[in-house]
Formats: C-alpha cells, structure tokens, sequence
C-alpha cells in the first residue's frame, strides 16, 4: 500500500526512461545531479510555442473527414458513412427510413444535409481523400497552402499497442476520463496523469534564459493549467504566469492601494501591505499568497505598460481591442476580420505579447524594462467540446461542434495573419510566423458510433499544427489516417482494418502517433537537445528503440523515431 | 433495495461491511494523543477565538452571536441545534418572485437565483447544512454555465434545494434523487438517454443468435431485411435508432466524481495496488463497465403529472392524448396515470412541461410546472432492459450464467422473487444489479415493455405495465446503491468533504476515521452525513490548535461571504447582494462551476514548494497572478460599498444602497474599538488593538501572527498584529477632509473597513487555519 498523498512525485530517475512510481520514500536524485552530460547550452533567437487546449475531447474524425471513393481503403466515404449513422439530415431517409441524427457530413452536395466537406488539396489528403469541416474554411486555405499540417489518430500511449496486445502491455491510465487524458496530453508522456509538470514548462525551462524582467517564460492567458509547468535544468521550478486578455491591463494592476496615491492612508496601507507580502512565511499556503500577490504587484505595471503602450500603435502593428481596428488597410496589416470569440481573444493577446517580447523590441514608454525573451510557450483554450449530445443541430448555421470548429478555425486564420503581419522583430530578421508554432490538444477523440446526436469518449483523434515556412512543414498529415470501419457491435469481432488503426467496438481508435512524439517535435525545434528528450518525455524510446516500436506486425506505424519526422522544419 | 458486491471474488454483501463497528474511541490512532476518545476539553471551546475558527470550518464565517452560542453549547450541542433547523429553501422563494414579477410581465434570470444563493449563505439561520450543502456542491456538480440550464433558475434553485435537504440526510438518498433529478439529466445528458435498439430479423420466437436461415424455417414468413454487410451485423439483427448507443456521460461521473472514484482504496484514502500490475494503482472500472452502466440510466423523461398550481397560478398539462403537453385535454381521455408513458409515449417522452405564460400572453414567464425539477419517471420503449426489444436476451448478457441474488430485508424486487440477474462485470468484479422480469420466466411470457400507442394499452395488462416501470426505475435506483455501498465510495466523501471544511491535507488517520462513520454511523446505518458531518468538524485533528500545514487555501468567494457574515452585512434593498457575475473576479459562482469538475479539482497541487512537500492545495488552482488582482478589487469595492459610491472615498452614505449588500454603520459602531470616535480624545493604541483583535478572531479564528506588547506606546510590535497597530497608529488616516460631527465617527468606520479589507487580501488569512 502506498499513500500517495505523502508521496513525492520525483519526474526522474537516474538516466532516460525510468521513472519513479511515487511511493513513499522513491526520492531519487534532483535533475541537477544527473550530471553535465545532459546539460545544454542556452538558444538564441526567439522561438515560441502556442499550445490550444480544445477541453472536453474533440470529435476530431469530423474535423478531418474521409471523401474517398476507393471502397475499403482508409479514405472509403461510404464506409465513414454508415459508421456515423448516416449523413445529419433534416429528413428521414427515405431508403432506410433511418431517423435524421447521424453524424456524417457529406462529401459531395446532399440535399438536407449539411455543406460537403472542403476539399484539401496536398499530401495524402489531396485527390478526394480527405477533405474538410465545411466550417473551416480558413484552416482548408492554410492547410492548402502549406501552413497547417495535420497528425491523424494521436493519442496518448505508453508503448505501441494493438487489439491483441491490448491486455498484454502497458497503456495510459484512465483513459477515456476527462481531466487524466487532459493532463497526459499536457505532460506529454502518459507515465502518470499525477505527475506534476508538463512538456511546454519543460520545453520552457530547458531553453528559455532568465528575462531581465523576471517574466516567466511559459504564459497562460486561460488560467492553471499542467503544460506549463516545469523546471530548469538547474532544478529550479518553472511555473506559468497568467495574463487577461485585455489590452490595457493584461496584467491586472491592484486598486487602491496606489503607493504614490495623494489618498490620505493609501500609500500607508500599501507599505504596510507589502511588509505582509514579503514575510517569510513557513506555512506554505500563506507563502504562496504571499508569492502570487508579489509576483503580480511587482511585474504587472511593467508587463501592462510595455503590452498597452504598444497597443494600437500604428507603426507596430500590435492588435487594440477593438474588433475591427486590426484592418489596416495596408500592404502589411491583418486583414483578416477579428472574429472576436473567447479563443481569438487569448490568440491576440498572445501576439500582443510575442510582439512586445522579441529581442530588439524596446518598450516605448520610458523607464520600463524589456521583457526580451528567446523562448517563450504559451497556453490557450475552448471549451464546449464535450459534445454528448447536441453535437449537430443544423445543416446550416454553426451550432454545436461546429461553432466550436468554426471559432477555431477563424482564430487561428486570424493569428496566423497577424504573426504575418506582425514580420521580424528587427528589419532583416526573421519573420514572426517563422518563430511561432501553434498545436492543437484535446482530451481525446469521440466514439465514431453516436449516442442520438451525440458522441461518447474514446482515445486517438486528428490534431493540428501550423507555423510558417521555417517552423511548420505544411500541408501534410502525419501519421495513418484510420479506417472508419467499426468492430460490430453485438458480440463480434468483426474485420479491422490493422495496419490502418485498429478501435474498439464504438469506434474508440487505439492511437497509432504517440502525444510523446508530437510534443518532442516541438521540443527539438524550440532547442531542446536530443540528449535532453528523455527528461520530458520519459517514454519516447517506447515508440523510437523499444521492443514494440517497430515489430513489424500490424498496426505499423507511420513513424518510428522520436519525433514525427519533418513535421517540425528541420527536425528529423 | 437489493445489492450485491463482489470485490477480487470474494462476494462482499454490503450489509455485512457495517456491520461490529468499533466504537469511536476505540478505533486506531496510534501516533494520536487522543485515542481515548475526545477529551473534555475539546467538546468546549477555550475562548472566542476557538468558537470562531470551528465556526469558520462549520459556517460562512462566524459572527458575534455564534460564537456566543458555541461557548454556551460546546460544539457537539451547537451542531445538533443546527442540524435541527429547518432548512432554508432557494426554490420556493424564488418562485414567489417570478410570481410577483410576472404580474408585471416580467421574467427572472439566474442573477435573481444568485442574489437568493448569497443572502442564504449570508443569513440563513441553518447555516451549518448551507455550508455542508456548498460543500457538497463542489462534489455532485452541475452548473448553470451549461447551455441548457442557463436559462432555467428555477431548475437551478431546486439542485440548490436537492442538496440543502440532503446534507443532513442519507448519501444513498442524495446520490439517487441527483440520479433522477432533470437537472443532473440535462448537464450529464442522461436525460433522454435511449437504449441501443437492436430487433432480431426473425419471428420473435426465433433465437436470432442462432443461423439466421433458421428463419426460414419459421411456419410464418421471416422479415425481409436488406442485409447490412457494410455495417458487419450479425445475420439476426437489425439495428435501429441510426444505431445510437447509450449516452456514456452519466454512468462515467456518477462514478469517477460522486462515488467510488477511479482507482480502488483502502479506508484511510490510500490507494490499493494492481496485483495484475505492480506499482499501479488498481482500477475500479474499464471502459466496458461504462458502457455496461450506460445502459442502466437509459429511458428517463420528465414526467406528467397533469395541471399543477405554482404561487396561486394554474399550469395546465395534458398528458393523456395526444399533442403537444400544453395543448387542452382531447374529450376523451385517452390514458391516466403512468400508463400514458406508453399511450402518449412521443410527446411525453420528446417534450418538455409547460410553463405558465405571462398574463398579456406575450411569452412564457418563469414560472415552470414542477415536472420541470421533479425527479425523472421512466418511458420503457426506450429503456434498456438488458434484452433485444423481442425479449431476447442479448448475447453478451446470455453468455452471463445467472447468479444468485440475495435482497435487502423488506426490499421487495420486482415480481418478488429471486432469479437470474442483470450483472455488470468488469475487471473480474461483478456488480449485480436487480434480476430480469420474474426470474424464470420464459421468453414468451415477460411483458413486451416496447409496445407503445394503443397497443400498449391493450397488449400488457396493467400489472404488466407497472412491472415495466417498476424494473426500469428500480434498477437505476439499484445502480445508484451499488455505488453508495461499495467501500471506495466512504473514503472518496469523507475526504472530499474534509478538504472543503477543513484541511487540503488530512492525515490518512483523520480520513478513516471519517470513512468509518461513513460506512456505520453507530446504529449501522451507511452514508449519514450528519454523523460524517459531525465526525469531520468534531474530530480531534480538526480542533486541536493549528499547526505546520494544516488548513486549506480560502476559497476566493468564500472571503467575500466570509466578512459579509463576519461583520453582519445586509442587503440594501433586502433582496439583491451585488455580484451576479462572480466568477469574472473570483473565478467561481455558486452552482456556476466551468466543468462537473469543479473550479478545481481536489488533487492539485500548486507547483513550487506546495508540490515539492507533496501537499494538496486544490483552490490555488484558481489563484493566480491575475485572479488574485481582481478578487482583492472587487473585494475592496464590496466591503466598501454604500449609498451612491462607496464609504472608503466618498462622505459615509446615511442610506442604504438599493441594489447591493453593505456593512450597516451601526455593525461597524458596535465593533470593538470603535467607540472612541466620539470621545474628545479620540482613539487610544489600546482601542485599535481591540479592533484587531475582534478582527482577529471573527476574521481569523484567533489565527493573526505576531503581538502588539505595548499599545500605548506601539513599541516592540511584531508579526501581522504588530504590522496592523503600528499602521493604526501611524499611517492609516480615515479622514477624507470631512469636517463636522460626523466626521470622527465616519473616519473611525473608514479605518475599521480598510483594516478588513487589508486583513482580507493578507497572506494568512489566505489561509484558513
């Protein structure tokens, strides 16, 4: 028996790969021990990491649909089709007199059905294979264009896993449980969904330099989550600082306590609240307040003052809050509208903030220090995702989960304009789309089988990726699109399709690209040595060297390696 | 109610695990000094500071006239008072405002259930079930930040209503009416949830497991069913209803959040090792329990009760022909009662109740039937009953052999006798829920629960009717007790609720010890929560003085309520407190949680030192560096808030403010410390520290570090107090250059506001104690 609640949750023991179970007395030697071997030498630059959390788990296999004509092969429409209970019709159909709550978006025009899916034009993709949510236009011209690239069926996995070996190995805790799948995903290695830390606080605190400013280098505009949590190579902790998404107080500045204030008592009060700040106090909870409060009393007049002033400065470009003033009507501004949802929202701020971050960026107020940055990695989010039921309620407006895709995909149309927009921090240097690569993660996927308009959970799903041409290689999906064919539901064992993923009897697909390797593209292309892997993602031999990576037998796999290779420019 | 509960394949009848109970002192605690039981002196406290510290644990924050009755009752006698008081209900009051303001062809919004929520918290003279009531709202969430509750304060009011009157009840009792209740069914979509329609493709009388050519055989003609080869059925079936499965989301949270969690446990919260799996944690269920528990909370609709009078006015539903529900009674009635499940089944099942329309009939008040929040009744059509909609057992339940059942005394199951079961297995444990339709009946002669229409009315007879109804309701009722009995689901509470009264961080000792009364309050009863109540507020760790870690980061909103109750705050107009949006400053809202996972989530742990020490501090997950800003200003304007603008820069309003709550001047005159302002000398450094020290104690629970030694002189002041005097004494000017009378006295006010205000965004008060 062991008392977790005691228990310390060291990350790493000894060299790559073992980790500690967390019982008590498992201490084990502090990173700063393991020895220089794994150190590295700090990155110059500026590179950042945009993490968007679509909480909830996305029915992504909607996201990214198969249209294809060949019947049987993993693109087969028909096949699609019948697993989602037909097309999502305002009639009954009349040949099979089926009820009009199926799932399927069509691939070519039907009447009462939804718009059909938007063709892709690249990759394996192209031809009719798959094709688009037809609310996502804007993602369908980045992807066409090379600026998206999609990962098919990744999930979280602790070693290759197939039907037959799904009793026999080692697979993720909890799956299918909402907040264990969602930090997996944001750990980025399915070890323990109690491990403290996460791969963008990792990424964050193995190539980020201390900013003169103290600003922390991971960022959260959507509140606590585990992806930016981290630490150094140095052991020292790494956690999120968390902005609003205002314009003229991202920071949000204390009221009232003004120590400059002309208010009889006011500035008395704030010294003597600054003296309780700044105790030393033993009790952590208290240390901790105090810390926070600290934190944001001494940063958020700098971060406000460095992000407000640049705000709706015409000459640099940086986003106001006002949805339309970011047309500018010029050969170099965003003109693309500013869909001004929540997810948009926390995207502009994070441009806000990459374009005041930037080496060569001085603030233009006088007296206030640059935050000049060489990584940064930043966390968004949307909820609503958790489409158990009323995923599909019209076959014109964007309702359901089609709203939510809909808002994603103007969002990201719209910040990737803006890093555009925005171009190098220094005439001559590199472009900020360069700099910059944004990912999608979800809880999982959703069964491909519904619940009467609606979808249950399951496992491996579609993520996306995008960045310009020297972050992101474009217009490709990684990994093995599966087949949509599901196991019969009454007993059986019907036919999979192996080497093309195999799911369980709902259409709960068993991964074929592992979370792993997806986050550790991201972090060799932040800068993360390849000796340093390991210590993130304590996995990831698993699926490059271990003994089910490349066994040969069914399901293969599209990627042995620890990274997916090429996803990231330059990383192989 | 029947259960039965095999754990690693020792069958476990949940009866027999309560039963020779320890008696409360005698149960282990064996690196505790008080395992003989509670000393004397923990049964009084010692002085205001005690009273008020298990007051703020036990309440919304301790006042005056509580901590008098604690020093008077001692704690047990002031729970049992308090446990004796009727409860104050959100529902009925809110109905009688949508009443008033629909006379006025108006309607109410949450704002106005939000308002009730917080002068309930504030007022309310039950305060220990309000508080525990909270508390469990943490656990068994929903929320009206779901779409389809948002519009519905009334639904919302009574989930309010649902918890208040179980908080000193049965855990069994809870856990089932949340099961039934529509607004739980709306936010885990297990209202209107169907079965997995599946008809065998042959004459009823035909096995369809079997070939399917023995349809052929068949001495009438077989269906004509187009094969659907695409699909891979097997031969036998077809599928219906697009071939939807059951809603998962339900039987998946009513699991891993309200009863027995995600992984097996012992007793004391500690977690149960995988033999299959060293060094892991063994699961308490797989994916295939889910979808086999799915099926259980399938064929659940709003009922229809007929007209019903809310607050005098007359809510017409027609439930007996067909139509809509709102529609007026067809001449001749075509059904009653609960038969009109089957006879109305479409438009009762598909619809919701009526609302009572406004008097100019330009639209729906607010005022709802009471089916809208009435527990849910079961439509059969679409309930699963473990067998095809033909009377065949499906092949997974078939391959099952029929286990013997034992029932709870004087629980009758249906048809009264024992017999084959409809057993839910996973991971080599097997939850048995109650029986099929008369165990041993053939598969010609259970009712057929699918008709529907007319056909119903004449197919089964009326037993048979009721008997479809009765399997349906009872076996989610079984599910639900299921959960309540197995042994995770006493640890899970327990802890649950220590971490939101008391600590973040129990010992494994306090959580069993809790646990224990759980599974038996004394008298063999399960799942009281006024014994867990009391066993968690009473239990030595909990009163004995504080030390180290102990005590839990104040939830944000709570040190609103907190001094709002603290120093007796009103609202100005009797009705409206101010924040209707409380979750943009604090980010919570009273059953307003983002997801059913709560603001957060009890096993958080803030990273940095927190972490490192392996302690859980669930509410910093909403605590950051801009909450925390935003929190400290709107508390600043709250506790300042008054006529017009507020008393802190502005002369001290003489009149209530209209549409908020605010710190009558009288509350804060009678304050310690306080009465000085009149005097001709003005106040003293002996006055100040009395301010401080009520502060202290209501505020705090005597917890304020540091001393004031000398407070005359103000010399040798240390720690938070000594902070406090010192800037009583030097810096904090009340006076916004009023003159007059009153300006003293208004003065004095200002600095007792400031001084709450100061003590309220501190570092240790953060931290409850």
């Amino acid at each position: 028996m062991n008392h977790p609640k005691n228990s310390r949750r060291a990350f790493i023991k000894g060299t790559a790969g073992l980790v500690a179970a967390g019982g008590v007395g498992s201490f084990v030697p502090k990173l700063n021990l393991i020895g220089e071997a794994l150190a590295q030498s700090a990155v110059g630059g500026y590179k950042a990491l945009v993490c968007i959390y679509l909480g909830g788990g996305s029915d992504s296999f909607n996201m990214l649909i198969p249209t294809g004509t060949t019947l049987g092969n993993e693109y087969d429409h028909t096949v699609y089709r019948t697993s989602r209970g037909l097309y999502y019709s305002t009639v009954n159909d009349p040949v099979t007199f089926k009820s009009p709550d199926g799932l399927g978006i069509p691939r070519a025009t039907t009447a009462n059905c939804l718009p059909q899916a938007i063709a892709l034009t690249s990759g394996v993709a192209a031809g009719g294979n798959l094709g688009l949510n037809p609310f996502m236009p804007g993602i369908a011209n980045l992807y066409n264009q090379g600026r998206v690239a999609f990962l098919a069926n990744v999930g979280t996995l602790y070693e290759p896993l197939t039907r037959a070996t799904y009793n026999n190995r080692r697979k993720p805790p909890q799956l299918y449980s909402h907040n264990d799948q969602t930090n997996l995903w944001q750990i980025g290695s399915s070890v323990s969904s109690t491990t403290q830390r996460g791969f963008g606080g990792m990424i964050a605190g193995i190539t980020a330099n201390p900013s003169p400013l103290g600003l922390s280098s991971a960022i959260s505009v959507a509140g606590s989550n585990r992806f930016l949590i981290g630490r150094t190579l140095a052991d020292q902790a790494v956690f999120p600082f968390q902005l609003s998404t205002s314009a003229t107080t991202p920071a949000t500045t204390l009221s009232n306590y003004n120590p400059n204030s002309s208010t009889a008592g006011e500035a008395a009060r704030r010294s003597t609240l600054d003296a309780l700040i700044n105790e030393t106090y033993p009790e952590l909870f208290s240390k901790e307040h105090g810390d926070i409060f600290g934190r944001s009393l001494t940063l958020s007049t700098n971060i406000n003052g460095t992000i407000s002033d640049a705000v709706g400065n015409a000459t640099l470009y940086v986003p106001n809050s006002n949805p339309n003033a970011n047309i500018r009507g010029n050969a170099v501004g965003n003109n693309v509208n500013f869909p001004n949802t929540g997810l948009a929202q926390q995207l502009r701020q994070i441009a806000r903030v990459i374009r005041v971050s930037r080496p060569g960026y001085t603030p233009t107020q006088a007296g206030l220090t640059p935050i000049n940055a060489n990584r940064q990695v930043f966390y968004a989010t949307a909820g609503g995702w958790d489409t158990h039921s009323g995923q599909i309620t019209s076959i014109s407006a964007a309702q359901g989960q089609h709203l939510l895709l809909q808002q994603l995909s103007e969002a990201i149309n719209w910040f990737y304009a803006e890093l555009t927009a925005m171009g190098p921090a220094t005439a001559g240097g590199i472009e900020a789309v360069d700099q910059v690569i944004g990912f999608t993660q979800s809880d999982f996927a959703r069964t491909i089988n519904g619940n009467d308009n609606g979808t249950d959970h399951s496992w491996g799903g579609v993520q996306l990726a995008f960045g310009g041409p020297a972050a992101i290689t474009g217009g490709q999906v990684y990994g093995r699109y599966p087949s949509m064919k599901l196991d019969n539901r009454i007993g059986g064992t019907g036919a999979v399709v192996p080497d093309r993923g195999e799911c369980f009897s709902r259409g709960q697909f068993i991964p074929t690209l592992a979370v792993d390797q997806m986050a550790a593209s991201f972090a060799r292309w932040m800068g993360v040595d390849n000796s340093n892997l390991p210590l993130i993602f304590p996995n990831i031999d698993n699926f490059a060297t271990g003994p089910f990576a490349n066994a040969g037998a069914s399901p293969t796999f599209a990627y042995f390696n620890r990274v997916v290779p090429n996803l990231c420019t330059g990383i192989t | 109610m029947f259960e039965r509960f095999a754990h690693f394949g020792v069958r476990l009848a949940a009866v027999v695990a309560l039963a020779a109970p320890l008696p409360l002192a005698a149960q282990s605690c064996p690196d505790c000094v008080f395992n003989q039981g509670f000393e004397n002196e923990f049964f009084l406290p010692a002085n205001d500071a005690e009273a008020a510290r298990f007051l703020n644990q036990a309440t919304f924050g301790a006042t005056r006239a509580d901590i008098g009755s604690v020093k008077n009752l001692g704690y047990e006698s002031f729970l049992d008072v308090q446990m004796a008081r009727a409860p104050t209900l959100e529902r009925p009051q809110l109905e009688a405002r949508a009443a008033t303001v629909r006379l006025n062809n108006q309607t109410i919004n949450q704002d106005d259930r939000v308002h009730l929520w917080f002068n309930n918290a504030v007022t309310a003279p039950d305060q220990v079930r309000q508080k525990v009531a909270y508390a469990l709202s943490q656990i068994i969430v929903t929320s009206d930040q779901n779409d389809t509750l948002n519009g519905e304060p009334i639904q919302m009011a009574e989930w309010n209503d649902i918890l208040v009157r179980n908080a000193f009840g049965n855990y069994r009792d809870l856990l089932r009416e949340v099961t039934f209740s529509p607004m739980m069914g709306k936010y885990l979509t297990h209202l209107r949830n169907r079965k997995y329609e599946v008809t065998p493709r042959c004459r009823p009388n035909n096995n369809p497991t079997g070939n399917p050519t023995d349809c052929n055989s068949d001495s009438a003609a077989p269906f004509v069913i187009t094969p659907d080869a695409a699909n891979n059925y097997p031969g036998g079936y077809q599928v219906g209803n697009n071939g939807n499965e059951p809603d998962e989301n339900y039987a998946r949270e009513i699991m891993q959040l309200f009863s027995i969690g995600l992984v097996t446990r012992n007793q004391d919260f500690s977690v149960v090792d995988d033999p299959g799996n060293p060094g892991n944690p063994l699961p308490t269920y797989d994916q295939q329990m889910i979808r086999t528990l799915s099926r259980a909370f399938t064929g659940l609709a709003y009922d229809c009760s007929g007209n019903q009078t809310v607050q005098g006015v007359v809510i017409q539903q027609n439930c007996s022909g067909p139509g809509a529900r709102n529609s007026a009674p067809p001449p001749t009635p075509g059904c009653s009662g609960s038969d009109c499940r089957y006879f109305n089944l479409s438009t009762l099942f598909f619809n919701d109740p009526p609302r009572a329309r406004l008097p100019n009939d330009s639209g729906d008040s607010s005022l709802v039937h009471p089916d809208f929040y009435r527990p849910l009744v079961c439509y059969p059509r679409y309930n699963d009953l473990g067998r095809d909609r033909k009377r065949f057992q499906l092949p997974d339940q078939a391959l099952t052999p029929p286990v013997n059942t034992t029932y709870d005394a004087g629980v009758a199951a249906p048809s009264g006798a024992q017999g084959a079961g409809k057993p839910l297995v996973l991971s080599g444990t097997t939850l048995q829920t109650l029986p099929e339709f008369r165990p041993g009946a053939s598969k010609e002669t259970v009712p057929d629960c699918e008709l529907s229409g007319a056909t119903a009315l004449t197919g089964l007879t009326p037993s048979q009717r009721l008997e479809c109804i009765n399997y349906c309701e009872d076996n989610v009722r079984s599910v639900a007790d299921l959960l309540f009995n197995h042994p995770n689901t006493a640890p899970m509470v327990a802890r649950q609720l220590i971490l939101h009264l008391v600590t973040s961080n129990p010992s494994p000792e306090y959580i069993e010890r809790v646990a224990n009364v759980f599974a038996n309050n004394g008298a063999g009863v399960r799942g009281d929560l006024k014994a867990v109540t009391k066993a968690i507020l009473l239990d030595p760790e909990a009163r004995r003085p504080f030390t180290g870690q102990f005590g839990k980061p104040r939830e944000p909103l709570m040190k609103l309520v907190a001094v709002w109750r603290n120093f007796n705050a009103t609202s100005g107009d009797g009705r409206r407190w101010g924040p209707t949006n409380p979750q943009t400053a604090y980010l919570q809202r009273p059953h307003g949680a983002p997801s059913v996972f709560n603001f957060y989530e009890p096993d958080y742990q803030q990273p940095g030192a927190i972490a490192t020490a392996g302690l859980y501090s669930p509410e910093f997950q909403i605590i950051n560096e801009n909450t925390i800003m935003l929190a400290s200003n709107d508390l600043f304007t709250r506790i300042c808030s008054g006529y017009g603008s507020n008393n802190c820069s502005g002369a001290f309003a003489t009149t209530a403010p209209t549409d908020r709550a605010f710190f009558p001047p009288a509350q804060l005159d009678a304050l310690p410390g306080m009465a000085c302002a009149t005097n001709i000398n003005g106040c003293s450094g002996a006055d100040d520290l009395a301010l401080i020290e009520e502060l202290n104690v209501r505020m705090m629970g005597g917890s304020m570090p540091g001393a004031v030694p000398n407070p005359t002189t103000g010399s040798g002041n240390t720690g938070m107090k000594g902070a406090l005097h010192t800037l009583m004494r030097q810096g904090l000017i009340g006076n916004l250059g009023q003159s007059g009378a009153t300006a003293a006295v208004d003065a004095r006010r200002r600095k007792a506001l400031y001084l709450i205000h100061l003590v309220a965004i501190s570092p240790v008060y953060s931290h409850q104690r």
